[in-house]
């Protein structure tokens, strides 16, 4: 018996501990950010804007009910000094509690990140609430507020837009990242590499994008695009990064998943479209003679996606050629992010961190020079590229005879 | 503490008071003359109106007189008409002349008798007993002896299909309420002369025949003298019911787990004494008791030695699954949406917290609710009538679940999860441990309601080690698995192959471990024999 009202009573001691008992709460009493946005307010504060989901609204239309009559989310802004000072200050806007934990991305005004990204991302990685898996994007044209605010009729929760833009977009085009709180952070505070970001930005008119008429419009006045990567030196932004030198980008930091690669055929120019399926790109750096030799390996697996020129697939030769040239235009590529990177003396690929790893006694003396050393250095690029097969045929119908 | 002290004075008087119970203490020897006995069995027996006597007399050289006793109802009335009444009254018609009053008890007994049960009884108290458990007793003018004839009959439930272990496959008998027709069920699944039976009376007042089972050979001794000590330790006025000596010999006498295996199935019993346990079987109730059990136990069905194994081991997997279930899902929910919303994926999220807006309680009391609801639906469908059983089943169903989510007075999510606990519950083939997890889950739900995950976590670590520290009859109620029996893993959360179950579960049977030859793996034949080349 006095066993049992010791395991009884052992029970009870936690109510005095502190843990999770100080969040109780009813789901019912919680507004779900799904997006959050930091501008520069005009006074030099920061604005910080919530993406909140409707519940009700989201959920009747899951199911069936009568969706479309009000606003599937709803954005509440507000200035501070500090981000949190600003969220709090929005409580007395919010009825029920913001609740951070479901975000699915952070939107910074490129305002901001030019000033800087150190003071954002502290509350971003402190706060329990926060993952460190949140999308992170730069906002290019437009505001970080105007952008959450738009609404898109396929898409039901714009916040998770922001998320499954991206990397919807990353890994079927390869030109934009998918870095999240733990990356940037990670760019920040260690030597010898810089966050890289991508940037998002608002098309049309934002007015109409913010109601319900947005809606409506089979297509809509105003929209979003992911669009390309930020290049960041000391937390600040220096560069923005498009199209193919993105791609490169991407290539060198090893985050290529999916893409399709213009390559010439023949006389024709860009006529014949390759499919990457994986890529390895591999990095090292070495001092050579006090300069320093930056070297990438890179390796792809492709396959023939679409052919406009009379060609023969089936023959060994022909595929050689094309794969020589697939790495010829990769190589191009890389060349030309780590060249647009070396001009603004950001190294966003690590090659600082490689050689700090490979060479750490070498890393201290030259640490604090690194950025000027890596603008110089030189690069060495070696690409491998294999085609595998050219999808269900040989030659394009109308060549064959 | 006066008052107190008092009460208990009072009521130990009491006790003395009501001692005397339908037998005395000590037993007095019977009388010489049958008149007199037959009014003091009258007497005893309250002049019960079932009671027959029947008095006959032989006309030889001397007068010699006779009665049957017997109660009507518990004794065969065509084996009392046949061979008591007719061979007393036919018997020795002849020479009834030369039976002088000396020789007629022991001619009465040896010859006149055509039963197979017969036995001398000399005191008041067997006599009564014998009378009382359906022998007829035959006294004689001028004997202090009485014989009593095993006459025991009268009506008696056919056997059955058993109602709460129901299989596909297997045996469809199951035990009555006759402890012989039970023991006979068994013998005849194990026609073993180590098979063996004994047999106690327990309880004051209804005499009740206990009997305990085991095949000699493969039981551990040890578990047999403790059930038996045990048993004899019960002082107690009546045994109605097996849980009567359930609660009177476990182990833990507090727990909720039960640490006793029930079943109505002749099958079950024959396997378990087969593995080296002690069965025991009360007269007046088809369930019968077997020790020691474990865990594991619970949740195994006869089934599954019956039935292809490779089905058989998921479906262990899934019962311990739907206990897990039955005994977490609502603490899990309350959990997830007061503490933890982290955890909910986000779109299920939005769509809970669209259900739960507008709900007037917080989720714990919702689902309090709801669980007390069903508790009461279930309770009312088992003893209403079949048919009204089944239009409440109906109505509850609609009641709780439409219109409740309908009125707003609960979510819909929180319908599906009363509605996992209800069929994970139901689920469980033992219905004792089914009842542990019905009662358990609202302890769950109160922790995960102020403490969150790490209340469950807590409370499922006492539970655990509750179970750790229990024993039946000094086997460790988690074995195999803690203490971990390497050998005995294939009978446990899977069941082997039969031609792989080689040895007994080691903690039981202590020795005779071995179930069967080594190698009885059946494979074709490795060579075609002699006669089949030919033909080729």
């Amino acid at each position: 018996m006095i066993k049992y009202g010791l395991i009884l009573s052992l029970l009870f001691f936690p109510l005095f501990m502190t843990g999770c008992t100080g969040y109780h709460q009813d789901i019912d009493q919680l507004a779900i950010v799904s997006a959050m946005g930091v501008d520069k307010a005009a006074n030099g504060q920061y604005r910080v804007s919530f993406q909140v989901i409707n519940s009700s609204q989201i959920a009747s239309t899951k199911t069936g009910g009568g969706g479309g009559k009000s606003v599937p989310v709803v954005v509440y802004t507000d200035t501070g000094k500090t981000l949190i000072e600003a969220i709090r200050k929005a409580s007395q806007q919010v009825t029920k509690r913001l609740y951070f934990s479901h975000q699915q991305g952070v939107i910074i005004e490129e305002k901001v990140a030019r000033a800087g990204l150190k003071d954002v991302f502290d509350i971003l990685e402190r706060n329990i609430q926060q993952r460190l898996q949140l999308n992170v994007l730069i906002a290019r044209r437009g505001t970080a507020e105007d952008i959450l605010k738009v609404l898109i009729p396929t898409e039901m929760l714009p916040g998770s837009r922001v998320g499954e833009a991206l990397k919807t977009s990353s890994r079927v085009l390869g030109e934009t990242l998918e870095s999240n709180v733990r990356d940037v952070v990670h760019g920040l505070t260690d030597d010898g590499i810089e966050p890289a970001i991508s940037g998002i930005e608002l098309i049309g008119k934002d007015e109409q994008g913010q109601s319900m008429s947005n809606l409506q419009e089979s297509r809509p006045v105003a929209y979003t695009r992911i669009n390309g990567i930020a290049l960041f030196r000391d937390g600040k932004l220096q560069k923005w990064m498009e199209g193919n030198t993105a791609r490169g980008a991407v290539t060198l930091l090893d985050r290529l998943k999916n893409t399709v690669v213009n390559i010439n055929c023949g006389d024709k120019k860009d006529a014949l479209a390759i499919e990457i399926t994986h890529a390895r790109t591999k990095l090292g750096a070495d001092m050579n003679k006090g300069k320093p030799v930056l070297t990438v390996q890179m390796a792809f697996l492709g396959n023939v996606y679409e052919a406009d020129c009379p060609i023969q697939l089936n023959d060994q030769e022909t595929i050689d050629r094309l794969q020589h040239r697939l790495e010829r235009e990769m190589k191009r590529e890389v060349l030309s992010a780590v060249k647009t990177a070396q001009k603004e003396k950001c190294d966003i690929f690590g090659f600082g961190e490689t050689l700090h790893r490979s060479q750490p006694q070498r890393w201290k003396t030259i640490r604090n020079r690194w950025n000027p050393i890596f603008s110089k250095a030189e690069v060495r690029v070696r690409a491998k590229a294999i085609i595998d097969h050219a999808g269900l045929r040989f030659d394009p119908f109308w060549s064959s005879k | 503490m006066r008052p107190f002290e008092r009460q208990k004075r009072r009521k130990k008087k009491k006790g003395k008071d009501q001692r005397g119970q339908v037998f005395h203490e000590e037993s007095s020897p019977l009388f010489h003359d049958l008149q007199k006995n037959l009014n003091k069995i009258r007497e005893e027996l309250g002049h019960s109106t079932d009671l027959v006597v029947r008095e006959f007399e032989w006309d030889g050289e001397r007068k010699i007189r006779f009665a049957a006793v017997y109660i009507d109802g518990l004794v065969d009335n065509n084996m009392v008409g046949d061979f008591i009444m007719k061979s007393l009254m036919l018997e020795s018609r002849d020479d009834r002349q030369t039976i002088s009053r000396k020789t007629a008890f022991d001619r009465v007994q040896e010859n006149g008798l055509a039963v197979g049960e017969v036995k001398i009884t000399r005191d008041w108290n067997g006599l009564i007993l014998s009378i009382l458990c359906g022998e007829t007793v035959i006294l004689m003018d001028g004997w202090d002896e009485a014989i009593s004839c095993g006459t025991k009959g009268g009506e008696k439930r056919p056997i059955d299909e058993p109602t709460s272990q129901v299989v596909i496959r297997g045996p469809r008998d199951s035990f009555t309420e006759s402890i012989r027709t039970n023991t006979a069920l068994v013998r005849r699944r194990v026609k073993s002369p180590n098979l063996w039976l004994e047999t106690m009376r327990i309880g004051k007042v209804t005499q009740t025949d206990v009997s305990l089972m085991y095949i000699k050979g493969i039981v551990d001794e040890k578990i047999v003298r403790e059930v038996k000590n045990r048993l004899e330790r019960i002082q107690i006025d009546s045994i109605l019911e097996s849980g009567y000596i359930e609660e009177m010999i476990r182990d833990s006498a507090f727990s909720l787990f039960p640490t006793l295996y029930m079943t109505e199935r002749p099958d079950v019993i024959a396997g378990n004494l087969l593995e080296g346990r002690v069965a025991i079987l009360v007269d007046g109730t088809p369930f019968a008791l077997v020790v020691p059990a474990l865990l594991n136990q619970f949740f195994q069905t006869t089934e599954d030695y019956y039935q292809n194994y490779w089905i058989s081991g998921f479906l262990r997997f899934v019962r311990y699954g739907a206990f897990l279930l039955s005994l977490l899902t609502p603490s899990l929910y309350i959990a997830a949406t007061t503490f933890h919303h982290a955890m909910i994926p986000t779109t299920f999220l939005i769509t809970l917290v669209a259900q739960r807006e507008g709900i007037p309680f917080p989720a714990f009391v919702e689902a309090l609710i709801m669980e007390l609801m069903f508790e009461i639906l279930r309770e009312a469908g088992i003893r209403l009538p079949r048919p009204v059983g089944q239009a409440v089943s109906i109505v509850g169903a609609i009641v709780l679940g439409e219109a409740a989510v309908r009125a707003g007075l609960v979510s819909p999510a929180m319908v599906i999860v009363v509605a996992i606990t209800a069929i994970a519950s139901f689920s469980a083939p033992s219905y004792n441990l089914a009842i542990t997890a019905r009662l358990l889950r609202f302890l769950f739900m109160l922790v995960g309601a102020s403490f969150g995950l790490f209340g469950i976590a807590l409370l499922l670590i006492v539970v655990l080690a509750h179970l750790s520290s229990l024993r039946s009859f000094g086997v460790p109620y988690l074995s195999p698995l803690a203490p971990f029996v390497f050998s005995d893993q294939k009978d446990t959360v899977f069941r082997f192959p039969w031609w792989s179950l080689i040895t007994r579960p080691r903690l039981i049977s202590q020795k005779n471990m071995t179930r069967m030859e080594k190698d009885l793996r059946p494979s074709p034949p490795d060579k075609p024999t002699e006669g089949e080349g030919n033909e080729k």
